[in-house]
């Protein structure tokens, strides 16, 4: 199911208790941010401090006692997760949200979490039963919770549910069945999987990971069958002829070790060049779509083991300049689009000018 | 305007550095790899690596700050020069994963490298 785009998240307490899309998202997120393990990991709670500081999470001390189901489960009168399914009205959880907020500590977020694993949204659902692990005397409960919210239609809820138990529950036999599942699609269906792969510099960067701007327009709507793991294939992103060398291989490999055939390849900047290179190995490769790619003579793609090849770069690119690449494609081959942008070679990646330049309908189907 | 003038005063940098050997201006090199702009980074972290040895003295300053290190251990891993790999050896079990990663990566490449 697409969400719509949240462009401004509900902070913790008007989260709670509301129903939008964006209430159910930041919902979801303010329960992540709430996981013990990230809170204990310094480098980690700073990556997110600001994230925090927009939805306005609670800080509670990341050390502490479990708390017991009972201590929870009979205050708020809630039955067992064992027995009938118990779905709690919203504004419950706005109660709960607001005790929480008053009284910041272990056993109001209990409270909290516990409601929510009795929440009418699978995704809440999901988030609720990912951060309560590490808090509840009895986690093992939990696990049930992510392998029912692995079978949901929507994909945010399975990847989440599905991350979740990877990292709680690797043993589970649901995460089996899942890779079987899309190992047997990715054989069986015609369709490619998209692949996104950055440039140079960028492999620390959010726009191309899974949850980044760039590759969650995307995947809501230009490709709903990019890869969205969190695996995502990356490579060093380093400045030398050695290192796209280097990342093609690996991408086969990559590639390879993930049973996807024929991809359909978005790529920025040097990204392009390793998947051209990586042609020229052998690999087969769908539509190849080249954002900014500097045009070497070196790096150009098999004609004859790719499909439509278009490039998309602004005018006078600065970074290429630098680079000392072309900037355009002189192979008729090569459908190129030159938006009316000047200099700016990050552009190609930016949701803003996909939308304002209509560029879906310049890419390949 | 903004990002033209930007990169203008790092290509300036970059021949005060390179040619009329100003330290401060290859500093500044350095600071950019570390700008909130996308392609002010990628043209300092280019400029560099094409400097090649020459860089080197000015990253190193930066890693003993740990300026910027996943950015500078990258533009490392670009210039490729084989005399860094102890240092670079360091840096692979960082408690900042994403330090560890970019030396690991730099020296993946170097190491390839030298074997050809």
């Amino acid at each position: 199911m697409p969400y719509r785009r949240v462009t401004k998240p509900i902070p913790f307490l008007r989260a709670f208790g509301a129903t939008s899309d964006a209430a159910i998202l930041s919902q979801a997120a303010i329960l992540l941010l709430m996981e013990p393990t990230l809170r204990r990991n310094r480098t980690m709670l700073a990556e997110y401090q600001s994230a925090r500081r927009t939805l306005k999470v609670p800080s509670i001390s990341a050390r502490g006692r479990r708390v017991k189901v009972e201590e929870v489960e009979s205050p708020l009168r809630l039955r067992p997760l064992s027995s009938a399914k118990e779905v709690i009205p919203a504004r419950r959880f706005r109660r709960l949200a607001s005790d929480f907020a008053k009284k910041p500590n272990h056993l109001a977020a209990a409270s909290l979490m516990e409601a929510c694993l009795r929440h009418p949204h699978p995704l809440v659902r999901a988030a609720a039963a990912l951060s309560y692990f590490g808090l509840t005397s009895e986690p093992s409960r939990l696990i049930g919770i992510l392998e029912d919210c692995t079978q949901s239609d929507d994909d945010l809820v399975r990847h989440v549910a599905a991350t979740g138990l990877a990292r709680l529950a690797p043993e589970s036999p649901r995460l089996s069945e899942l890779s079987r599942k899309t190992t047997q699609a990715t054989i069986g269906s015609s369709a490619h999987t998209s692949l996104l792969v950055h440039g140079t510099w960028a492999a620390n960067e959010q726009w191309w990971k899974p949850g980044g701007n760039f590759h969650s327009y995307l995947l809501n709507g230009i490709r709903p069958d990019l890869y969205a793991n969190a695996d995502a294939f990356s490579w060093s992103g380093i400045y030398s002829e050695a290192a796209r060398a280097i990342a093609a291989t690996e991408l086969q490999g990559w590639l390879g070790g993930h049973t996807i055939q024929n991809p359909y390849l978005l790529t920025h900047s040097h990204g392009g060049s390793v998947a051209m290179l990586a042609t020229q190995n052998g690999l087969n490769t769908g539509p190849l779509v080249l954002l900014s790619c500097p045009v070497h003579s070196i790096y150009m793609p098999d004609f004859s083991s790719t499909g439509r090849v278009v490039s998309i770069r602004v005018k006078l690119d600065l970074v290429t300049l630098a680079d000392g690449g072309g900037q355009k494609f002189s192979d008729p081959r090569i459908t190129e689009r030159v938006l009316p942008i000047w200099f700016d070679h990050s552009a190609t990646h930016d949701p803003a000018v996909w939308q304002r330049y209509n560029l879906r309908s310049v890419i390949p189907p | 305007m903004r990002l033209l003038l930007g990169a203008l005063r790092l290509f300036v940098y970059r021949a005060l550095w390179y040619w009329l050997g100003f330290t401060s201006a290859g500093r500044a090199l350095v600071r950019a790899l570390g700008s909130r702009d996308e392609n002010i980074r990628s043209i300092a972290g280019i400029l560099l690596a094409k400097s090649g040895k020459r860089a080197e003295p000015l990253l190193q300053e930066a890693v003993n700050r740990r300026e910027n290190l996943p950015t500078v251990l990258t533009v490392l891993g670009s210039i490729g020069d084989p005399a860094l790999i102890p240092q670079l050896r360091q840096f692979t079990n960082d408690s900042n994963p994403e330090v560890a990663k970019a030396a690991q990566e730099a020296l993946k490449v170097i190491e390839s490298s030298a074997k050809l």
